[in-house]
């Protein structure tokens, strides 16, 4: 592609370089343990220490606690990851992009130096922790509550669904003062295993991104220190939305390096497989569909990485983020059922990678934001 | 104590290859080009060590401006820089040994490792050659190599027919590297970055006062012939027929 080279981070040599390094390593690590953590539902922690090591994980957060400042490579690893595992990527976000992008933006310095290094060497694992049993989309309708208690606080409540909840080391607890509404009297508090009245349960059986391990935690009266606060009291709703951006603007990539896992395993296969005499890539219907996926995964590429660039110097991206991961969930939705659809009886079949994909990609059109919510967030911009 | 390691430039081991219609190479159109997997493992060898013993590693490559590419590749890794030798014509491997041997004059490194072989057209030659041209003792197909703590010696192990051979050479010495010998690290991030910064020269084959002058010339390139499909044998006996009678290899 020589007219579009540069035009974005993915085309400069260096991310080329990257981009070559996280997949070889991906195929010779991750790829070989993807399906069977899949079905045994257990997180390759091993895998992500030693991609810490190539310093992989929490690219994007500052150099003088262990990142590389790069939120270019970032995008790239993030990709790459999902092209082989989305359940990885799901639990090393969480950890070093929801909890420790968080810890960077709004942390003190003493939080930074005690969460962010471990975090990055794959040593620690983070989670965020928003959700509820009766507060998904609407968020603002947590009930989680904080209290001041002398140079404590007193923080009670339940929260679901929480990526790492089960495994984490460290969490991010977003709570409101009892009787406050809307953005007002939100906090963010880090939360550490071990604290008194903190209980994570066991992980939920889930349809996909089935080796990332979600659950819940019970909040029970838990006190701690003042210092274990995150940003300012009461701007934790404020916060959140910031980085919720960020956070919103990556998602979309999983879709990108799923359908492209996807199309390759097409392509490959509509070209091995005989039926009537011919390989079925010599069929006009099969054509088709293999075009339609290139075509529709090539624009959301472009998009994504267009937005991620704004991310990288530092832009507002509501809109923009809510555009790419609408149409990039949608996309790779698409790009899985027509390739289990080209694949026939074997798509079907767990023993091929590509009906884990087909799992798993139902997950981008729901968390961090369902594809409906992301529509009220674009047409509220239009709108305004 | 400084290491030299060559490495080509060679398309994908995993690519499928087609071609030209006129059978003079390859066509290269498409093809993803990497660094010869064995020269890989000679830089994985050069930077271990490097990081017991101290000291520079640094990588050469012949070729036209794209092998650049693969001398980044093995900054990637953590080499220290690397000399591009540009030159665009045909040549063999007595041509390559002998620009070898003319870095090898001005860089005067205390070992030089190369792949045992380049996975194109496994010629299998280069390292002999230069240790000849050069006069050093040499060490092919090592599996094993340690370097002594005066730094005066290598103890390398070969993988021979029935065992292990161990050898002794007096630095400076050529080895080359077997498939055994180690398994190349992963380019971390922070490496890959840094290598955009690290130095590259140039020089060209007349200024290293190199000749270039083929005595082997490719005539021409084929296929390999298709695979005939196999036959089922009714019986053991049946098997052992035709093996004997048949493929007469028994
Ligand atoms: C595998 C997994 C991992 C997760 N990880 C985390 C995590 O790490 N941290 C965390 O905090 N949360 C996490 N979540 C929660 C996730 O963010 C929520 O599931 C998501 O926001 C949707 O909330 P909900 O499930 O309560 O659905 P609901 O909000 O109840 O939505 C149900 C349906 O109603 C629709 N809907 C809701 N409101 C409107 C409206 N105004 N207009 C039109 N339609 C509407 C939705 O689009 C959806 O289709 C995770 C979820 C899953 C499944
Ligand atoms: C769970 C399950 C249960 C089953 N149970 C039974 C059973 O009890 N008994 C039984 O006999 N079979 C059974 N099958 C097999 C099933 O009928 C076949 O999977 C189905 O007919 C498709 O064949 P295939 O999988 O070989 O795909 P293929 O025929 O290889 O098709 C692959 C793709 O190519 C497309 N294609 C093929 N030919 C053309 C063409 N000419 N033009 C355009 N597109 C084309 C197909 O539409 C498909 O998208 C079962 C399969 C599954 C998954």
């Amino acid at each position: 592609m020589p007219e579009t080279r540069n035009m974005t981070f993915a085309d400069r040599e260096e991310y080329g370089k990257l981009r070559d390094a996280v997949r070889r390593f991906n195929l010779k690590e991750l790829s070989p343990v993807a399906s069977d953590c899949d079905e045994r539902e257990a997180f390759p922690v091993d895998v992500l220490r030693k991609a810490a090591s190539l310093g992989y994980v929490g690219p994007h957060l500052p150099e003088q606690y262990g990142g590389s400042g790069d939120y270019y490579a970032k995008a790239v690893v993030y990709e790459e990851n999902c092209r082989v595992s989305f359940g990885y990527n799901l639990s090393l976000n969480a950890s070093d992009l929801l909890f420790a992008n968080n810890v960077a933006r709004h942390g003190s310095e003493e939080q930074k130096q005690r969460y962010l290094p471990p975090v990055i060497r794959g040593e620690k694992i983070g989670c965020w922790a928003l959700t509820e049993p009766d507060a998904g989309s609407d968020a603002l309708s947590i009930t989680t509550t904080w209290q001041k208690d002398g140079s404590n606080y007193l923080i009670q409540g339940r929260k679901t669904f929480i990526t790492n909840a089960p495994i984490a080391d460290f969490f991010i607890v977003i709570a409101r003062k009892p009787g406050s509404s809307k953005v007002d009297g939100g906090c963010a508090f880090i939360l550490e295993r071990g604290m008194k009245g903190l209980e994570t349960g066991k992980p939920f059986k889930k349809l996909g991104g089935r080796c990332s391990p979600t659950g819940e935690i019970v909040l029970d009266g838990v006190r701690i220190p003042k210092d274990q606060l995150l940003g300012t009291e009461g701007s934790g709703f404020r916060d959140m939305f910031l980085s919720l951006d960020v956070e919103r603007s990556y998602t979309p990539l999983s879709s990108i390096g799923l359908a492209q896992a996807c199309l390759d395993e097409a392509v490959e296969y509509a070209k091995q497989r005989k039926q009537f005499g011919k390989s079925i890539a010599e069929f006009q219907l099969i054509k088709e569909k293999l075009a339609v996926m290139s075509a529709e995964l090539e624009v959301a590429r472009r998009y994504v990485y267009y937005l991620i660039e704004l991310v990288a110097q530092g832009k507002r991206v509501s809109k923009e983020a809510s555009i790419a991961k609408l149409f990039a969930s949608n996309m790779v939705n698409k790009a899985a059922r027509e390739t289990i659809q080209i694949m026939g009886g074997y798509g079907y079949m767990r023993e091929y990678k590509v009906e884990r994909y087909f799992r798993d990609a139902k997950l981008l059109e729901i968390g961090a934001g369902t594809s409906e919510i992301q529509k009220l967030i674009i047409a509220k911009e239009l709108l305004k | 104590m400084k290491i030299l390691v060559t490495i080509k430039r060679v398309s994908d081991p995993e690519a499928k290859l087609k071609i030209r219609p006129d059978g003079t190479g390859i066509q290269t159109e498409g093809v993803k080009f990497v660094v010869n997997p064995f020269d890989e493992i000679a830089v994985e060898e050069a930077l271990r060590i490097k990081e017991k013993h101290t000291g520079e590693v640094v990588v050469v490559s012949i070729g036209d401006k794209v092998v650049t590419e693969q001398i980044r590749a093995a900054l990637a890794m953590g080499v220290d820089r690397g000399i591009f030798v540009n030159y665009t014509g045909s040549y063999d491997s007595y041509d390559v040994a002998g620009i070898l041997a003319k870095v090898v004059e001005q860089e005067q490194p205390d070992i030089i490792i190369l792949g045992k072989q380049a996975v194109d057209d496994d010629m299998g030659q280069a390292g002999f050659m230069l240790a000849e041209m050069l006069g050093y003792p040499q060490a092919a197909f090592a599996s094993k190599v340690e370097i002594s703590d005066d730094k005066k010696t290598a103890k390398v192990t070969r993988e021979i027919d029935g065992g292990l051979e161990t050898k002794e050479v007096g630095l400076p010495c050529i080895i080359t590297a077997d498939l055994r010998l180690n398994t190349p690290r992963y380019a971390s991030l922070p490496n890959i970055m840094k290598a955009k910064q690290k130095p590259v020269k140039e020089v060209t084959v007349d200024a290293l006062g190199a000749v270039v002058k083929p005595h082997v010339t490719i005539k021409k390139l084929t296929e390999p012939p298709k695979r005939k499909g196999g036959v089922k044998v009714e019986s053991v006996q049946d098997l052992v027929g035709k093996l004997k009678n048949e493929a007469k290899v028994l």
